[in-house]
């Protein structure tokens, strides 16, 4: 059972060795590590054969063999460190080692000064050390504390993180592979089993994991699947030779029976494994890979439709912290008035910089404006192509990558990109993506910003014609008792007090006082019914609302409006209508702009009198949903528009009466409510919107 | 003015109407008072009153609608809107159609019956 593991390993190093040289034949680093990995199997798979077969005949040129690649271990193991640092100046060296090493292969071959003979140890036969042994240690020793020596300057000259990850791996590396050498203790007659190999692996997995997540020697996924072949091939060479031997041991002249056992076992074994394999690699290895498909996908399905500024930017943190497994992200939004970046939204962004807002003069802004293209500061840094208050201002912030999101030729936002979870550096695929991400991302906000302006307006023109009505309404109170007011005052300075009782006076005074009160209270009333309009919008908070109540206050609101364009409204509300869940606030701005529009389509068809109606009609409908309609005998709408009237910046009005918003932003806060809103409409007759809101279930709610 | 100058008040707010009249009269107009438009149309064709002040939203009818009536009766009668608020569209429209002028509620009897007096000197009412 002893071969087992030298075959293991030395079959991996082989495929992987393979893999690195196959992926880049010019580079030198690529070709000395094949060099490595080569003389690692050679030396391991030697010893297999040595542990497996233990036939004396082939034992000395066995163990000559294998000590070949032995000798040259430590030589090409510093070669390719020389050759990945490109330490230029070490190549002598290397070449006089090489020298070395053909020095003590001749005494190999043509002597016993190096190996004498071999021990009979319990798990097979080993080789004996002779005289120049020692020797060969001694270049061994050199050659392993220059290796430390250059990775140890060359991790302290590092400049970007991307090398300075590469050579920390690359020289733990090699501190993994030094005990290996305890190998040497058992050629000098110490009998221990030989566990070089456990830290060859050991050292292996850490190129492999360096490869695999900083790009070491350039080589990126198609690792994954190499990795999970050499593996199954491995282990699958290893079954097929461990149980033909195991039969053949156990059975005299079982070889045939073992080949055929094994046969059968790797047939049904190799599947599994395979699955297996794949999700080992992929849990321990991959598990920084996401699917660039599913970033493209869940953005211009999901987020890139939202048109709600507010809601944009947090999902957009959201979804790429979450899909790009990344520590932080944050978002930040250009205040045209104010001239600066804003945050605006983030995630495992710390408080300090939450409030963060950066000035168009920073170094950081300028140059993203400017070149308008990504900042990836690992990459800059190396190339030392930034100015030092960049890279300052940037790490300030603790950012790893900057976007710049643009439309047409404006900077509309920056996107900043923390570290990753798995702590892996931003692959040029990874950029890529994101790129093509913030074209899309720029389009989306600047749409969103455009369309929250509008929206702004269009509160703002309401606003105004709502100002008018409540002009009005406080007007006519105000007139009628300041008229009260007037004669009282007019009628004392003109002396008519002197010649009625001074008690008559004051119960006059008395009344005018008390009236005055009560108007003074109904202008409080009719001012806050404005302001409670004009708030900003917020997330909708439901409670049970009467659908009756909110119709009633719209048309509170509108009362003056509705006089003034005489139009009779038809309310037409089931008594025992049930009540929904609803924000009572947007129930209320959402009547308040179907009656306004209602009202202005019945203008403008010039109705008379008796035919400039609105009717508001509310009924339950099963599971208690609630519908209501609203049907004015206004112009009507052609069937073609009618699915435009929800649009965002459609409009059927003159130019300057209106910006098109009004139900769009009906339809939002309906869908915010949790309802749905439809039109129908006939030419010459009018229109019918409908709202449905879903029933509350009483039972529930107790 | 030996004739007393005839001022019609139509406004649905008959405390302002009985106010601002009880005041007028004081000030020796003749006041006739109206709170809709119809009577206030009825008022005007048989009094033929020399200025009228209405209100522009009146439960029967538009204050438009009474200005036109009362010119059809007398194109020289001086028609004033009042109203708590008319927009710049609006009033426009009415002073094209004849109206004199626009007086904004809250009305302040003492500077509007000033007012008044003064229309009437420049139009040789008195």
């Amino acid at each position: 059972m002893y071969y087992l593991l030298p075959l293991l390993t030395s079959l991996l190093f082989l495929t992987i060795g393979l893999f690195v040289f196959l992926q880049n034949i010019k580079s030198r680093a690529n070709t000395s590590f094949f060099l490595l990995c080569i003389t690692t199997f050679g030396w391991q798979f030697s010893w297999f054969i040595l542990f497996a077969f233990p036939n004396v005949k082939f034992i000395s040129p066995l163990i000559r063999f294998g000590y070949t690649f032995i000798i040259f271990l430590p030589i090409t193991y510093y070669h390719f460190l020389v050759s990945f640092l490109e330490e230029n100046k070490e190549k002598t060296f290397v070449f006089i080692s090489y020298l070395l090493g053909i020095f003590f292969l001749s005494f190999l071959w043509l002597s016993d000064k190096l190996i004498s003979g071999h021990y009979n140890f319990f798990w097979g036969y080993y080789p004996k050390a002779s005289i120049l042994h020692p020797f060969y240690l001694i270049l061994l020793t050199i050659l392993t504390v220059k290796g430390l020596n250059i990775l140890f300057k060359a991790l302290k000259l590092a400049s970007d993180r991307l090398g300075h990850n590469q050579i920390k791996y690359v020289l733990m590396a090699l501190i993994l592979y030094i005990p290996a050498s305890s190998d040497f203790i058992v050629n000098y007659g110490i009998e221990f089993y030989p566990l070089g190999f456990i830290f060859i692996a050991m050292s292996l997995t850490t190129i492999a994991y360096a490869i695999v997540r900083h790009q070491l020697m350039d080589i990126e996924v198609i690792i994954k699947k190499t990795l999970v072949f050499a593996s199954l091939f491995a282990v699958a060479f290893g079954i097929f030779i461990g149980i033909t031997l195991l039969t053949q041991e156990i059975l005299a002249g079982g070889r045939l029976l073992g080949l055929a056992v094994s046969t059968m076992v790797i047939i049904f074994a190799v599947r599994p494994l395979e699955t297996v394999l794949v999700n080992v690699t992929n849990k321990y290895l991959f598990q920084k890979k996401y699917d660039p498909a599913e970033l493209i996908r869940t953005f211009s399905k999901e987020v890139l439709r939202v048109i709600d500024i507010n809601v944009l930017v947090h999902l957009t943190v959201d979804r790429l912290s979450n899909i790009i497994k990344i520590k932080s992200c944050g978002l930040l939004l250009l205040s045209r008035e104010k001239r600066q970046y804003e945050l605006v939204a983030s995630v495992g962004i710390d408080k300090n910089w939450r409030d963060i807002s950066l000035g168009l003069d920073k170094n950081f802004v300028l140059y993203l404006d400017k070149t308008k293209s990504n900042l990836y500061i690992q990459q800059q840094e190396k190339d030392s192509l930034l100015s030092k208050s960049i890279i300052e201002e940037t790490k300030k912030l603790k950012m790893e990558l900057a976007v710049p999101l643009l439309m047409h030729d404006e900077m509309v936002g920056i996107l900043v990109l923390g570290k990753k979870r798995s702590d892996e550096d931003y692959t040029r695929e990874d950029i890529d993506v994101l790129l093509l991400l913030a074209d899309a991302l720029g389009v989306a906000l600047s749409n969103a910003m455009n369309f929250e302006e509008i929206r702004q307006k269009e509160k703002l023109a309401t606003i105004g014609t709502l100002a008018a009505g409540i002009k009005h309404d406080i007007g006519t109170p105000i007139n009628k008792m300041s008229s009260a007011v007037q004669a009282f005052l007019i009628a004392r300075e003109e002396g008519d007090h002197q010649k009625i009782p001074i008690y008559d006076v004051l119960s006059n005074a008395y009344d005018l006082l008390t009236r005055c009160q009560m108007t003074f209270d109904k202008v409080c009333r009719i001012s806050a019914k404005f302001t409670e309009y004009a708030k900003p919008r917020r997330n909708a908070e439901l409670e049970l609302i009467n659908i009756n109540e909110s119709v009633d206050e719209a048309l509170g609101v509108l009362d003056s409006t509705i006089q003034a364009l005489n139009i009779s409204i038809i309310k037409n509300i089931e008594k025992d209508l049930p009540p929904i869940m609803a924000d009572r606030e947007y129930m209320q701005q959402i009547f308040v702009n179907i009656i306004k529009n209602a009202a202005e389509a019945v203008e403008d068809a010039h109705r008379k009198k008796d035919e400039a109606i609105i009717t508001i009609t509310a009924i339950e409908q099963p599971k208690k949903n609630v519908h209501v309609q609203i049907t004015d005998t206004g112009i009507g709408i052609p069937e073609d528009n009618l699915n435009k009237i929800f649009e965002a910046f459609y409009t059927t009005k003159p130019e300057g009466r209106g910006t098109g918003l009004g139900l769009a932003i009906v339809k939002e806060l309906v869908e915010r409510n949790n309802g749905r809103i439809s039109a129908r409409s006939k030419i010459g007759e009018g229109t019918t919107l409908t709202l449905e809101f879903p029933g509350v279930n009483n039972d529930k709610q107790g | 003015m030996t004739n007393k100058v005839k001022v019609l008040l139509i406004d649905d707010d008959f405390e302002f109407v009985n106010n601002f009249g009880w005041f007028l009269e004081r000030r020796g107009y003749d006041v006739l008072k109206a709170g809709t438009g119809d009577y206030g149309i009825e008022v005007a064709e048989k009094e033929k009153p020399h200025i009228v002040l209405c209100d522009l939203l009146l439960i029967d009818m538009n204050g438009e609608e009474v200005l036109n009536k009362v010119k059809q009766i007398n194109p020289d009668t001086i028609f004033i809107i009042v109203s708590a608020y008319v927009d710049e569209k609006t009033k426009a429209r009415l002073i094209g159609l004849g109206a004199h002028s626009y007086i904004e509620k809250l009305v302040k009897f003492k500077p509007t019956e000033e007012y008044i007096r003064q229309v009437l000197k420049e139009k040789g009412k008195i």
